[in-house]
């Protein structure tokens, strides 16, 4: 175990966001069985009193999950002086079999978290509580994930043990290791930058005519999400080549270091901002016409698109730069 | 109308001392009227006003305000009742803002601050420019005969001045319904005829009145529309239209 600042903060705020998620995810239940807006019976108004508690303690709770992301890798970077062998969070993730499903949890609750907030911003502006189901049945499957994230921190920083020998990032993420991170660094670069671009450019463009239109709310979700996975592939791909302006080295954590400007952070907090709100976009299209929220949906979806078209033209942009400028310049291309 | 059915309202609810001070009410209260309710200390009429005045939460029961006239924010939507009840406080705030006017027994002015300011006071958080809101309070204190009074601190004011300042501060920001909780009971009998002669111009200019009161000089009165009796927290009587 590892009594470091940061990482007691981060069991800390796992602690919290479970004992919270478990409080509500119990009155989320009752709620979904009990709810009843035409009674006027002392339960229901309890209910109704408790939701509004309820949602509020949450939403602050999920934020503290949104930032505990970036803490956690930052945590991860941070202890990598202490093992051999790790040269980033890459290394200090891999000490132990729990380090990278704890990461991977953490970015799916991230996303799940952030589309629960902008289901909780609508709910909250509607005078008539119109998603309270929909936002309780998405709690009942946020809230087993976030404990379990809490187990899997819990296990990861309890079996960090000072003395073990760890693999550099350069192996973890090589062409020849192997792996899910091994495939992601041998794909193909040309392949990947049309997919890429290709990719942002149907994004801004559908998220264009939806911000413009208010249509195809569908496509500009699901094509923003793809294109998030393919930001994510791309990151170590090609693009972090560029950064590093070395052929060979695809790690995703190094972005995070000084020597890059910690500019991994701003890539991130880009990407996953921008997938945030465009999922939240396609999430919130089924209840657009529902009576209480037919004019707060289109004016928060157009918000959202926004957040998404600014986030992923940042982050492209950022890309392109680094394309351009990098002393390093990819002529073999497959 | 203000439609309000099965109110109940229990304080320490569950404990020993539970205490009902709101019985399972049901009434329907109609518009540009004078509704007074009437009865002994300790029957819930207070209490009962501060729930359709959405300060309260009943413990059970709804409240519908149906085709009040007021600025709902999403009245616009065609919405022609709204259960206040299970209003998240947001709500409540603009509701309690537009659509209802207070005046309490003790008709709770601010002290060390101006007539004209106390009377301004309901209107800053509606965002609407100080200068029109000015311009209105200072119409309203020219109403009630308080316009030398404007710039004095309300200490200052006799009785009958201050009821008459608390009177044109719930009327600052143009409420379809007047809330007033014994108004008389720091009055004498002229300052009280006085009050009801102001409560009948109220409602010459279609504004709804709710007086819980348990002065003759109130519930006597010729311009009251409706009388509701209560005892212990229960209706007892109701009589409307007399």
């Amino acid at each position: 175990m590892i009594l470091h600042p940061a990482s007691l903060a981060l069991l800390l705020i796992a602690l919290l966001v479970s004992a919270m998620g478990g409080y509500a995810g119990y009155y989320g239940m009752r709620i979904l069985s009990r709810w009843d807006p035409q009674s006027g019976s002392e339960g229901q108004l309890e209910l109704e009193r408790r939701t509004y508690l309820i949602s509020t303690i949450m939403n602050y709770i999920l934020v503290l999950e949104l930032m505990s992301l970036f803490l956690f890798v930052y945590t991860a970077d941070d202890l990598h002086t202490l093992f051999t062998g790790a040269m980033c969070a890459a290394g200090t993730l891999a000490v132990n079999s729990f380090g990278y499903p704890a990461l991977l949890l953490k970015i799916v609750n991230f996303l799940l978290a952030g589309v629960w907030l902008i289901v909780n911003y609508v709910d909250n502006r509607g005078y008539d509580y119109p998603l309270i189901r929909v936002k309780y049945e998405l709690l009942n499957l946020v809230v087993p994930l976030l404990i379990l994230e809490s187990f899997l921190l819990f296990a990861y920083f309890a079996g960090v043990k000072p003395d073990v020998i760890t693999s550099c990032c350069g192996s973890l993420f090589s062409q020849q290791s192997g792996g899910f991170s091994g495939d992601l660094a041998s794909l193909p670069h040309l392949p990947m930058q049309i997919a890429f671009f290709s990719g942002m450019a149907l994004t801004l463009s559908s998220g264009l005519v939806f911000y413009l239109k208010g249509r195809a709310g569908y496509l500009f979700s699901l094509v923003s999400t793809v294109t998030f996975l393919l930001a994510v592939a791309s990151l170590v791909s090609f693009i972090c080549l560029y950064i590093y302006e070395l052929p060979s080295h695809h790690c995703p954590f190094c972005l995070l270091q000084k020597e890059y400007s910690y500019i991994g952070y701003f890539l991130y907090a880009t990407l996953f901002s921008g997938a945030v709100a465009g999922i939240g976009t396609g999430v919130l299209m089924p209840f657009r016409d529902v009576g209480s929220l037919a004019r707060i949906i289109p004016t928060v979806q157009r918000h959202l698109a926004a957040v998404t078209l600014l986030c992923y033209t940042l982050f492209t942009l950022i890309t392109v730069w680094k394309m351009i400028f990098s002393a390093l310049k990819l002529t073999t291309a497959f | 109308m203000i439609e309000l059915s099965g109110i109940t309202k229990s304080f320490n609810s569950g404990r020993s001392n539970q205490f009902t001070a709101v019985d399972n009410v049901s009434l329907v209260v109609k518009q540009q009227q004078v509704t007074v309710f009437k009865g002994p200390s300790g029957s819930g009429k207070t209490s009962l006003l501060t729930m359709i005045g959405c300060m309260a939460r009943p413990t059970s029961g709804r409240i519908f305000l149906r085709g009040v006239a007021a600025a709902i924010p999403f009245q616009g939507d065609g919405v022609e009742a709204v259960e206040i009840t299970s209003l998240p406080e947001r709500f409540l705030n603009e509701i309690r803002r537009s659509t209802f006017g207070f005046i309490f027994q003790q008709f709770n002015l601010v002290k060390g601050i101006t007539v004209l300011e106390n009377v301004m006071l309901p209107a800053y958080p509606t965002g609407e420019g100080r200068a029109l809101f000015r311009a209105r309070a200072l119409g309203l204190l020219e109403q009630f005969g308080l316009s030398r009074h404007a710039a004095q601190k309300v200490e200052l004011l006799s009785g009958g001045e201050s009821q008459r300042v608390a009177i044109a501060r719930s009327l600052i920001n143009n409420p379809s319904i007047i809330i007033a909780d014994e108004p008389t009971a720091h009055l004498d009998s002229k300052l009280s005829h006085e009050f009801m002669a102001i409560v009948g111009r109220l409602r010459g200019e279609g504004k709804s009145v709710l007086i819980a009161s348990h002065d003759p000089i109130v519930f006597d009165s010729p311009l009251v529309d409706a009388l509701v009796e209560m005892r212990d927290g229960a209706v007892l009587d109701s009589r409307g239209e007399r």
